[in-house]
Parts: C-alpha cells; structure tokens; sequence
C-alpha cells in the first residue's frame, strides 16, 4: 500500500506529511458512566483469570484457559465384564481373570512416578515419604554427577512449560470431542446391527398379539364365511334375474315390432289392393257399376221423395 | 493364450534348455528350506507361547502374564529364603529375553493398549519424554571419562 495515494503533490520546499489513521478496540470502546465504580487494571487482571465478566460484559470471554485442571471423565461407565462366567469347567479365574480394559491409565504423581511405586512407603513414612525418597535420591544422583545435567537438559523446562499449556489449554476439550467421535463410530455399527434384526424384533413383537387376536376371531369364522357365501349369492341371482329380464324384454320387443311391422304392412298392402281395384272398377266400369249406382242413387231419391 | 493350452496327445515337446538349468537349482533351494525346516525350525521353542498355557484353562492368552507355575512375589520374599528363591529361578537367555518382553507388553497395556479413555496429550508426551530418555541414556557413555575427573569420594 503506497502512501502516494494519501499524500497530494507535494509544494515546493514542503515536507511531505502523510495522515494513516490508526484504530483500536481501546478507541472504540465506550467508557461507561462515572457515576459506577470501575475495577482497576489488576483487579480487571484478576477477574479475567477467576472467569468472571467484567461490569461492561454479559459472558467472561472464551478462553484457552477455561479448562485449566479439568479431567475428562466420561459420563458412562464401561460395560460390566461378568466375574463368574467360565468358558470351560476347569477355568482358572482365580489367577487368570478375564483381561478387562481399564478406563483410566495408572495415576501418576508429578507425571513420573506411578502410584504403586509411592504407597508402599505410606505404612513406614507417611505421605511424605515417597517425596522425600524420590528427591533425596535424584539429590544424591546429581550432586555425584552419577545422573549428569548435561548443557542439552535447558530444553527441559521448556517442554514441561510447554506440556503444561497444551494440557490445560487443549486437553480437556480434546478428550471430549474423541469420546463423541468414538460413541458415533460404535453407534454406526450398533446401527447395523439393529436394522438387520430389525425385522426379528418386529415379529417377535407382533407375533403374540397376531396369535392371541386371531384365537379371538377364529369362533366367528363359520357364520363369518357363512354370511358372505350368502352375500355373494345373492348378489349372483339378482345379477342373474336381472339378465333374464332383459334378456326377455329384448326378446318380446323384438317379437312384438316384428308382428306389428307385419300387421302394418298387411294394412298397408290390403287398403292399397282395395281401393285401386275398386278405383280401376269405377273407371273401367266394369259390368256397369256406374250405371248401377246412378239407377241406386235414382231410387233412394224416389223412396226419398215418395217418404216426405 | 495358445500357450495356456494342453497340447494334443502325442505332441513332441523339445525341452527349453534354460529351464534345465532353473528348474535343478530351484529344486535345490526347495530341498534346502525342506530340510532347514525339519531339522531346525519346526523343532525350535523359539518365539512360541509358554508350554503350559492351555486356553481352556487359563483364557485368552495375554503377553504381560505369566503362564508358568507361580511362586511368590520378591517382596513377599524373606531374606533368609532369597538364595531359594533365586535359585528356583531360570536364568536361561530365552527366560530373560521373556521376562523383558513381558514388562514391555504390561507398561504397554497399563499406558497404551489397556485403556479405553486414555488422555491424548499424556500419551504424546509420554512418548516425546520416551525417545529423549532413550536417547539420553545412549549417550552417556560420552560423559564417563568426564566423571572421572570431577569428584572423589
């Protein structure tokens, strides 16, 4: 970042000046009201080491040192191994107990000497026995220059200083996100497990109240199936009787339009016969029809005539 | 493929003159390993579990105990019976080597394999702590002439 672009042309025999502006959280904080007591500069030190917010804060701030000597421990027990269980009749339990995986690692005191090594000295010395052996001897040992403090040992405190911080800083919250990863993964194959005897739990669940509920039903059974042959025989002859009378109608209808097609046409063919004839009779005058009907006409007139 | 074939009976191989000279030799080394074998290693003890374990009795088998007959523990021992005691003892270099062997598997077991939550860092730092130890005492053998100027009794 070039100051050139904060800085303008400079005016001759000028010294160039350049304004950087400078920011900090002490800047922008607000300071609150006098009216309050305010902790001092240690004592705000202090409060922050204890974890306990400051008067402008709702929460103490997340911290590497929130989990200074806290010990993981998990919250569920390891599954019991049985004490009595004998694979074989002649199994020796006594001197050769089943192998159980312990929890913890054996408990050390100052990270170097194992427990085991310090109690027998409680019976003799009391509990400041072992440290007072234990030191006594690394004394003697270097001051005989029989355990040499070569120019390579410095390196000492810094490792311990530096075991120390990654204990109390990341160890903890380590410990727990591993414990979580590991549940997962058992979990993941308990899973497994489970879905393939998912079906086997599910019989053996349903399988009583399948047998018991159709204990129950089966007395019914005869007049059940009694009940629904009679039902669907039913069902048949209604579907049965309604065929044959449809059947029928068809059939009587189709009788009934034949005879009345044919009566028609007889009407039909006779009333046309007749009158034609009768029509070529009266034209044709066939033995004197018309005649005849004008000597009836004349007479009728008479009798007429003759009446009135 | 031709090759994977079986021939059709009566076929006339010639032999391949290399493999008249391979086939002698690898028999030879065959015969070599075959014998080695029959004589020296199927009649070893050498890196087989204890004579006396028996899995019905005893149960899985676990590399930091001891499957042999049990004796009392050093510190149960008194002093007047420690010449018995030691002389009880194998002092064969298999019975050391096994013994040794056996303190590796139990802090093994105690630290590393054994429990279920142990701590990561502690581990880490055990083995960091571990190598430099190790290192350490391997080069003491720079400071003994140093010693000898140093301090009289």
């Amino acid at each position: 970042m070039s100051l050139s672009r904060v800085a303008t042309a400079p005016k001759a025999g000028m010294r160039l000046v350049a304004v950087i502006p400078m920011r900090a959280s002490s800047t922008v904080a607000t300071t609150p009201a006098t009216g309050e007591e305010q902790p001092g500069y240690f004592q705000k030190i202090a409060l922050r080491f204890k974890g306990i917010p400051l008067p402008s804060e709702t929460h103490a701030p997340k911290s590497l040192f929130d989990d200074i000597g806290k010990q993981f421990v998990p919250p569920e027990p390891l599954p019991k191994v049985p004490k009595d269980y004998k694979e074989h009749p002649e199994r020796d339990l006594v001197n050769y107990p089943y192998p159980e995986r312990p929890t913890f690692e054996p408990k050390t005191r100052l990270l170097m000497v194992p427990d085991s090594w310090c109690t027998p000295f409680h019976k003799i010395t009391g509990t400041s026995g072992p440290y007072l052996f234990y030191g006594g001897l690394f004394a003697f040992l270097l001051n005989k220059e029989l355990w040499v403090f070569e120019e390579q040992g410095h390196m000492l405190v810094g490792w311990i200083i530096f075991y120390l911080l990654v204990k109390n800083g990341f160890g903890y919250k380590i410990d727990q996100s591993l414990y979580k990863a590991y549940q997962e993964r058992v979990d993941y194959f308990k899973n497994l497990i489970k879905e393939d005897l998912k079906e086997a739990v599910e019989f053996r669940k349903n399988s009583a109240a399948e047998t018991d509920a159709l204990k129950a039903v089966q007395e019914n059974f005869p007049t059940i199936f009694k009940e629904n042959m009679a039902l669907q025989l039913e069902a048949t002859y209604r579907k049965n009787v309604d065929t044959v009378a449809t059947e029928l109608k068809r059939r009587l209808d189709y009788l009934q339009e034949t005879e009345a097609t044919k009566q028609r046409f007889e009407r039909d063919l006779l009333l046309k016969l007749i009158s034609e004839g009768v029509q070529k009779q009266i034209e044709t005058n066939q033995g004197d029809i018309k005649d005849a009907y004008l000597d009836n006409c004349i007479s009728q007139l008479k009798n007429l005539s003759t009446s009135s | 493929m031709s090759f994977l074939r079986v021939p059709p009976p009566h076929t006339k191989i010639t032999p391949w003159v290399p493999d008249l000279i391979f086939i002698p030799i690898s028999r030879a080394f065959e015969r070599l390993g075959v014998y080695f074998y029959n004589r020296v290693i199927s009649k070893t003890e050498i890196g087989l579990l204890h004579k006396s374990y028996n899995p019905k009795v005893h149960g899985p088998y676990v590399h930091h105990r001891y499957y042999g007959k049990l004796d009392t523990k050093l510190f149960d021992v008194k002093l007047s019976e420690l010449g018995a005691w030691i002389a009880r003892r194998e002092k064969t270099p298999s019975a050391f080597y096994n013994e040794f062997m056996r303190n590796i598997w139990r802090a093994h077991y105690h630290y590393y394999s054994g429990p279920v939550y142990a701590s990561v860092v502690k581990t880490i730092f055990r083995f960091i702590f571990a190598y430099s130890f190790l290192n350490w005492l391997v080069k003491q053998h720079r400071y003994w002439e140093v010693k000898k100027c140093l301090y009289h009794w």
